[in-house]
């Protein structure tokens, strides 16, 4: 990242803020004490460091996926239905077929399966058909949402609860354990984006995304394999949302309900542009994220701003990131007015 | 009378640090042809998007009919009657001419301004059909038109003729003339020295950013020695050559190609070249790496992409080369002028990228190359070194089918030569076995 476009990024991000922070005024808060104490409360606090942690683990591993295909050009809205499509499938593996022994290993392993299924049909539909990925990817997340939804309301539904809509919990045997004190997924999250990193800066194959990226007819006017670099990235992509959504479910819910979608296969389209779909950036904007998340909890409690509130900085965020170009340039300006 | 533009002094200075003029000045009079020449590099495009204004220039100042205007923005140089024709159509291809007229001019006296200037001239515009089914020298007459409706007093063309056939020139200079008998005055900007002799007034030479003449066009050859850094002197090439070993390998029945040597495919751009060149090189991927400089450049470049990288994507599955050896060779080679091979791709000026993508091709390819267009748009001087190359690859054992809309050039490169017309292939003709009469005739579509 250079440092104008590390600057837009800044630049964004205050912008966002500005706009968050009017919101927080007309709710009667103040911008600053609430930023301070959502500050102090995701990243000072025990507790709420956990709860960051655990959420910038699954935006990582969402995003280090994203990256993989957002630099092929190639635009995945799906991350979220892939998420939850995963952690269903792992959901299968333990609530309906018995295999005998507990271990979180088989259900991940399948629910990285079926994530990367899910978005490889998307994937070949583009491939083949030339179908625009980002209505397909889009409209595959509510049926995932609605599948969801069936078996938390209907079929897996725990009979002891009296009637709330979750599913009974996982035994012991099957869950993710903390490590070191984090989340399992924090720590993995950080394997997993140097392996996306190494993929997509270090091998042949992530060159070759690169290329297709940048110029679909340069690749192929070099005979690029299109199937490998269409379906191949999309199926990793749905393979980290597949992880994810495992990795909740195993190590954090024990459990679904229908506030298992939290949308953060949303978000992780925000921190990956904002990452600018490196998977180490990624990981960085994770964390700040995800603090922002959890952090949103605070402000609604301290300054009386509905939780839903944080969409509106998402969305402010994200018009600024698209038009980072133009900020960037707008940045240069300034510089060159200055000096 | 004040000149209609004048600029004094311009610096330009790219962020990168590259000075793309150094102190130029030019000056044009109502009703003048003025052209512009230099080598690729020179700061020709850069000048005139200074008196477009679209880049601003560090220091100098623009003078539009005597008075001076600051921060010139595009849009305001076209509501003071500055206007740019580029190099490619910007028209809406789907569009009928005149709606596309219609489009930067949606007023009332549309249709009585364009009776008026449509009579005037007396020239035929096509303006019912859609413009992609027009051809170029047309789509460019329309520009011209456009630019005359809504005003312009001067009109900036940039390599008008890149890609006519030489009857659809002499159409455009004529009106070119009677236009600016009229008073309007016109930036021309081309490599081509016979038709800037035939149609400019006067004339600014630029080298390395800097003006180094300005005038009446005078002696020809004088002109040339100005806008190249040294004479140099290249060895003749063999019209003929004495040994042609034909193995005549049938593409598809399409065409045949010689065994080392070089096969011209010859005509007008336009004429199903693309999709000639595609199927040759789709059919000749079947022996491994194809060298192909396609006509557009931009599908043979990832922009943002170091030169570095744009050697390695072509060949990344090959991990015996040495791709930063191989950048360093075919940046020396071809002359392609740039700081370093590790900065994007997209930094370099046209010419330069034109080079290396065909330097590029040539070196990595050991059995077949295509070359669509490969020196078009390039001065004579970078034409020279492409053509020189290509012979050094032949002897290398490469076989080179060559497209070019250039009859002198088609005889001083090829072996062989067929001639493209609506999408027919006639030949192939040994060089020296047809005349030029005959190659002029079938360009045009006679004597099929």
């Amino acid at each position: 990242m250079d440092i104008r476009s590390f600057l837009s990024t800044i630049v964004s991000v205050l912008v966002a803020l500005f706009v968050y922070g009017l919101f927080i005024m007309y709710f009667g808060g103040d911008p600053l004490d609430a930023y301070y104490r959502m500050f102090r409360n995701s990243y000072l606090d025990p507790n709420g460091l956990y709860e960051t942690l655990r959420l910038a683990g699954s935006l990582a591993i969402l995003s280090a996926g994203l990256s993989l295909v957002f630099k092929a050009g190639i635009w995945n809205i799906g991350a979220e239905g892939q998420y939850i499509i995963g952690g269903i499938a792992a959901g299968y593996m333990i609530y309906v077929f018995n295999i005998g022994f507990e271990t979180p290993v088989i259900p991940i392993l399948v629910g990285m399966l079926v994530g990367s299924l899910y978005s490889a049909v998307p994937a070949y539909l583009k491939y083949k058909l030339d179908v625009n990925e980002v209505l397909t990817t889009l409209m595959l997340n509510y049926v995932a949402l609605y599948i969801l939804y069936y078996h938390v309301y209907g079929v897996w539904r725990d009979p002891s609860t009296f009637g709330f809509p979750v599913t009974p919990e996982i035994s012991m045997g099957f869950r993710l354990p903390d490590i070191l004190g984090m989340n399992f997924l924090f720590p993995l999250s950080i394997i997993v984006s140097i392996v996306a990193y190494y993929i997509l800066f270090r091998s042949k194959y992530g060159f070759k995304l690169r290329v297709y990226g940048e110029n679909r007819e340069a690749a192929k006017y070099s005979r690029y394999n299109l199937f490998t670099l269409i379906v191949g990235s999309m199926a990793l992509s749905g393979l980290a949302s597949g992880l994810a959504g495992t990795g909740d479910f195993l190590s954090y819910y024990h459990r679904f309900k229908p506030g298992y979608a939290a949308g953060l296969g949303y978000t992780a389209i925000i921190t990956t542009l904002v990452g600018e779909s490196n998977p180490i950036y990624t990981l960085i904007s994770s964390i700040f994220f995800a603090g922002f998340l959890y952090g949103s909890n605070t402000i609604s409690i301290v300054a009386g701003v509905p939780f839903e509130g944080i969409y509106i900085f998402e969305g402010v965020l994200l018009a600024f990131i698209i038009s980072r170009r133009y900020i960037g340039r707008w940045v240069k300006w300034m510089g060159a007015e200055n000096s | 009378m004040p000149p209609i533009l004048e600029a004094r002094n311009i610096w330009v200075v790219y962020g990168d640090g590259t000075i793309a003029n150094k102190g130029v000045s030019i000056s044009i009079e109502k009703g003048e042809i003025h052209g512009l020449l230099g080598e690729n590099g020179a700061g020709k495009t850069t000048l005139v998007k200074v008196l477009y204004g679209v880049v601003q220039p560090v220091s100098g100042e623009i003078y539009v009919e005597g008075s001076r205007v600051e921060r010139l923005t595009p849009s305001k140089a076209r509501s003071l009657g500055i206007f740019m024709v580029p190099q490619h159509s910007i028209l809406v291809s789907t569009l009928t001419g005149y709606d596309n007229i219609k489009l930067s001019y949606p007023y009332e006296d549309l249709d009585d301004k364009l009776d008026n200037i449509l009579s005037e001239l007396n020239v035929l515009i096509e303006l019912d059909k859609p413009v992609h089914e027009l051809p170029r020298g047309m789509l460019k007459k329309i520009e011209v038109i456009r630019a005359l409706i809504s005003g312009a007093k001067l009109i900036i063309l940039d390599e008008p003729t890149s890609v006519m056939s030489p009857i659809e020139v002499q159409e455009l200079i004529r009106m070119l003339d009677s236009l600016a008998n009229r008073g309007v005055s016109f930036i021309y900007i081309s490599h081509r020295l016979d038709e800037v002799v035939e149609i400019c007034d006067r004339i600014t030479v630029l080298r390395d950013g800097s003006v180094v003449y300005t005038g009446e066009v005078g002696d020809v050859s004088e002109v040339y020695r100005k806008m190249f850094r040294s004479d140099l002197s290249y060895e003749k090439f063999r019209l003929v050559k004495e040994q042609f070993n034909i193995e005549r390998v049938k593409i598809d029945g399409l065409l045949e190609m010689p065994k080392e040597g070089v096969h011209v495919i010859l005509g007008v751009e336009g004429n199903g070249q693309d999709v000639l060149a595609r199927r040759i090189v789709s059919k000749l991927g079947e022996y491994g790496f194809v060298g192909f400089v396609p006509g557009k450049i931009e599908e043979a470049i990832v922009p943002n992409m170091s030169l570095v990288d744009n050697l390695r994507f072509r060949v990344v599955d090959d991990d015996g080369l040495d791709y930063i050896k191989l950048t360093e060779r075919i940046v020396e080679r071809y002359e392609v002028i740039t700081e370093s091979i590790y900065k994007p791709i997209s930094k370099l000026s046209g010419g330069n990228i034109q080079r290396f993508v065909v330097g590029r091709e040539l070196e990595l390819s050991d059995k077949y190359t295509v070359l669509e267009f490969p020196t078009r748009g390039l001065d004579m001087r970078s034409m020279k070194l492409i053509h020189r190359r290509v012979q050094e690859a032949v002897e290398r054992g490469v076989s080179i089918i060559y497209f070019t809309e250039d009859i002198e050039e088609a005889l001083e490169v090829g072996d062989l030569i067929s001639i493209i017309y609506r999408g027919r292939l006639n030949g192939p003709y040994r060089v020296g076995d047809i005349n030029i009469d005959k190659i002029k005739m079938l360009m045009s579509g006679i004597g099929w």
